[in-house]
């Protein structure tokens, strides 16, 4: 199959499979997430919808592997599967944007004057068009570009999944062609019009949430002004509602529970019997230090990012951005010639080429959270509250530093805690540039998935999914605390 | 500004410590790239160091980089390697190695044990614990004889049939035996033959293994140390050799080598005795992996289904004649994958 269609194939997966998750949770918003009465419920249902994102791609492709290789050779069924997993993931997009994304000034009641004043030249039609799209509903225009990346550059369930090329993906194509000794420029050339494509919907992205920044956001979420949501409340039938969290449901038990279920007593096990071996010092070595890493090249990509941000000119952030977007496996073969060259040798055996992969494979991604939280930060109540954390009173002052940590550090927390999530549980960049020293633990787990040693894996598994966590959540204590 | 500068003294303090930890500086480290599976390579490696004192850095080859791959890797590390000794689960890459100028030849006392054909004559490399390629069978759909799977693989069509894909692994080294024997075109039409039938091509033997074993395929291509794998599972499966239109079968040693220029030539050649000796091919003939010594050995310290595969294993083709072929053979998978 040549690259053309592979690529045709990825984009138009990308698109259905974003879609889908929309048009699932457009009804989802308007019937729950906006009415009051069921603000608990929401609440919940968020849960429920964005835990399937925290669940890496790796331990999902394992997890279905031999459920893909049962599908008694369907490919149609294979591509369903993967779409499927697939969905549970830009479905928590979704809903991470309906969080992030701050509102528009311009509200539905706007767009319905806009429609009745009768205005049919193309200008006018144009500029409705611009106004639904950036106004209400630019959380889930953002959400919707943010599913498509996703959709586009997965690489990892896909190659596990995979049986008689299906699913087919541009990411495992160029992974075998390597693999078939395809030269490295080759590689780098078909992946460019993968590039665009990125190239694209990242603009878009962008062009959708810049723009002057709103006095009073957070209050004027576009949705207070809808009738949808009143509407919606007093209409509310069981029906559609019950299908909505079943999709949810059905979601989460995929992703989340069925890999718990299948791997969670063999990990308890592995654990139990790890315990006191030198595989679990040498597993709680590797983690530790493939946090550290990923720590490191998370700080990098989002300080280099904020900077990027800060410019006038956007030639200096695409120039970043664009090797982020080349895949995992070119970026690293480019930077393995580059640390082999004569100049860079010094350095080849140590960190320094994982560290510098994984903070240029980040940098788009960073690029993008930093966007988000940038527009979320209300500067108005940041002010008040910094001014408040220099009141006499110890009582306001503690509150008031409490409040600086939620609106100010924790949204930035939140975004480096991803990008490190992201950069520890990244395959193909840490096998091919770690240094001989030391194997990251996301490579042993590889191995191990390989041949399917279910206790040690499963309990390797459950190291590497509690540790960081926990290093994570005490990070943030201390950062709070120092912040305080 | 002080948590900014905190923090900057954290990142710094961690860089530092990853540069000065004393894995990188230590000259006594003996450093192997070692494609055989860690879970069977990591003990003997373990007993070396408990026998010699001498340390070990290792690079695995794992399935997330075959794209890369180790034989790749150390061409591309040629001028200046950091590898000493490349322990490979296969013989043709090694054979490319040699012919890359990658190696030094190195003539170990323990080698003669090992036949002619499974070592170099110039010492740049040495077989030793062999696989085979097999049929695994699904002993519930299908008899686990000769004539039975050759009966099943000359159907119309083989649906229930499983390969893996050749550009990877020991299915590549399978093609490059055929391409021996049968001539590239000879080989192009096998394939063509295997696929217009509607052969299952997977991803890897293990894959292949794993269709058998649930009984969605009736037959897989795979190797020893797959079939293995889904015997310690107590599935209901049994194997068959694979034989080339000649009736040779397809025996893949593991291969040791040095690396030209290597930093510890002393410390490589200590580790290359150590492997190329009875008590190695003893131990790793008794893991999960059950390799076939191709050397003496005592046979009464060995499983004994091991006495049959080591009779196949003296049918086993040259691998000389295909190692000429390997290149040719990628090159044509590549193109037929790009569409060229």
């Amino acid at each position: 199959m040549s690259f053309s269609l592979v690529l045709c194939w990825s984009v138009v997966r990308a698109i259905v499979v974003s879609s889908v998750a929309l048009s699932v949770f457009v009804p989802l918003r308007n019937r729950l997430f906006q009415s009051r009465p069921t603000a608990s419920l929401a609440r919940w249902v968020s849960i429920l919808a964005v835990a399937p994102l925290l669940m890496p791609d790796l331990l999902l492709g394992f997890t279905y592997r031999l459920a893909s290789a049962g599908l008694d050779f369907s490919e149609v069924a294979t591509e369903l599967l993967y779409a499927c997993l697939l969905l549970t993931k830009v479905l928590a997009l979704q809903v991470i944007c309906h969080w992030l994304v701050p509102a528009s000034n311009v509200s539905k009641s706007a767009i319905h004057l806009w429609k009745m004043s009768v205005q049919t030249s193309f200008t006018s039609r144009l500029l409705l068009l611009r106004m639904i799209l950036f106004g209400p509903n630019r959380s889930l225009v953002v959400g919707w570009i943010l599913g498509i990346l996703w959709c586009f550059q997965e690489f990892e369930t896909a190659v596990l999944l995979q049986i008689e090329q299906h699913p087919i993906a541009w990411t495992v194509w160029l992974f075998d062609a390597k693999a078939a000794n395809e030269p490295l420029i080759n590689c780098v050339l078909f992946a460019v019009p993968a590039i665009i494509i990125q190239g694209l919907l990242i603009a878009a992205g962008v062009a959708l949430l810049s723009g002057q920044k709103l006095q009073g956001d957070h209050q004027t979420k576009p949705d207070e002004y809808a009738p949808v949501s009143s509407v919606g409340n007093r209409s509310m039938s069981f029906g559609p509602h019950c299908f909505l969290l079943i999709v949810i449901a059905a979601g989460f038990l995929i992703t989340v529970v069925w890999p718990i279920v299948l791997h969670g007593a063999a990990g308890i096990n592995g654990l139990w019997k790890m315990g006191t071996t030198a595989v679990f010092q040498v597993g709680l070595d590797q983690i530790s230090k493939s946090l550290a890493v990923a720590a490191l090249s998370a700080v990098a990509s989002w300080k280099l990012s904020r900077w990027l941000f800060t410019k006038p000119s956007y030639r200096p952030a695409v120039l970043a951005i664009v090797p982020g977007l080349l895949s995992p496996l070119v970026l690293s073969l480019l930077l393995l010639s580059l640390f082999l060259s004569p100049g860079f040798h010094l350095v080849y055996d140590s960190w320094i080429p994982l560290i510098v992969a994984q903070t240029l494979w980040l940098l788009p991604r960073a690029f993008l959270l930093n966007i988000v939280v940038e527009r979320t930060i209300r500067s108005e109540q940041i002010h008040s509250a910094k001014l408040l954390s220099h009141s006499f009173d110890q009582q306001i002052r503690k509150q008031a530093k409490r409040l600086l940590w939620i609106l100010e550090h924790r949204p930035a927390w939140l975004g480096v805690t991803v990008l490190v999530i992201m950069a520890f549980w990244e395959v193909t960049i840490s096998s091919i540039l770690h240094p001989v020293s030391l194997q990251p633990m996301v490579c042993r787990l590889y191995r191990e998935m390989h041949f399917g040693h279910t206790e040690v894996l499963a309990g390797l598994t459950a190291m590497s999914v509690v540790f960081p966590m926990l290093a994570l959540a005490i990070a943030a204590q201390i950062w709070k605390l120092v912040r305080s | 500004m002080k948590f900014r500068s905190l923090l900057i003294v954290l990142l710094t303090a961690g860089l530092v410590w990853y540069f000065t930890t004393p894995d990188q500086s230590d000259s006594n480290r003996l450093v192997i790239y070692c494609a055989h599976d860690a879970t069977y390579a990591q003990p003997v490696l373990d007993d070396f160091t408990k026998q010699t004192g001498i340390e070990i850095d290792v690079r695995f080859d794992e399935e997330s980089n075959k794209s890369l791959g180790l034989t790749n890797l150390l061409i591309a590390e040629k001028d200046q390697p950091r590898c000493d000794v490349f322990w490979n689960n296969q013989t043709l890459g090694t054979i490319r190695l040699q012919s890359e100028d990658v190696l030094q030849p190195y003539i170990s006392l323990n080698a003669k044990r090992i036949p002619d054909i499974f070592r170099d004559d110039k010492g740049y490399w040495t077989g030793f614990a062999a696989r085979l390629r097999v049929y695994i069978v699904n002993t519930d759909l299908i008899d686990a004889t000769e004539q039975a799977v050759g009966e099943k693989l000359a159907q119309a069509s083989l649906e229930d049939v499983a390969i893996a894909k050749p550009i990877f692994g020991t299915t590549l080294s399978h093609y490059s035996v055929l391409a021996a024997e049968l001539g590239l075109d000879g080989l192009k039409q096998w394939h063509a033959d295997l696929h217009q039938r509607g052969i299952r091509e997977v991803r890897g033997n293990s894959m292949s293994k794993d269709l058998v074993v649930s009984g969605a395929c009736e037959v897989g291509f795979t190797d020893t140390d797959d079939f293995y794998a889904a015997i310690d599972q107590a599935a209901p499966v049994a194997m068959v050799p694979i034989r080339t239109p000649k009736g040779s079968t397809i025996c893949m040693p593991n291969s040791v080598a040095m690396i030209r220029n290597c930093r510890h030539p002393e410390l490589a050649r200590q580790f290359i005795d150590f492997l190329l000796s009875a008590e190695v091919e003893i131990q790793l003939a008794n893991g999960g992996a059950r390799q076939i010594p191709l050397g003496s050995v005592d046979n009464e310290r060995l499983p004994p289904q091991l006495f049959e595969l080591q009779r196949w294993a003296k049918e086993g083709a040259a691998l000389q004649p295909a190692a000429a072929q390997n290149e040719d053979v990628l090159n044509w998978l590549r193109s037929e994958m790009i569409g060229q």
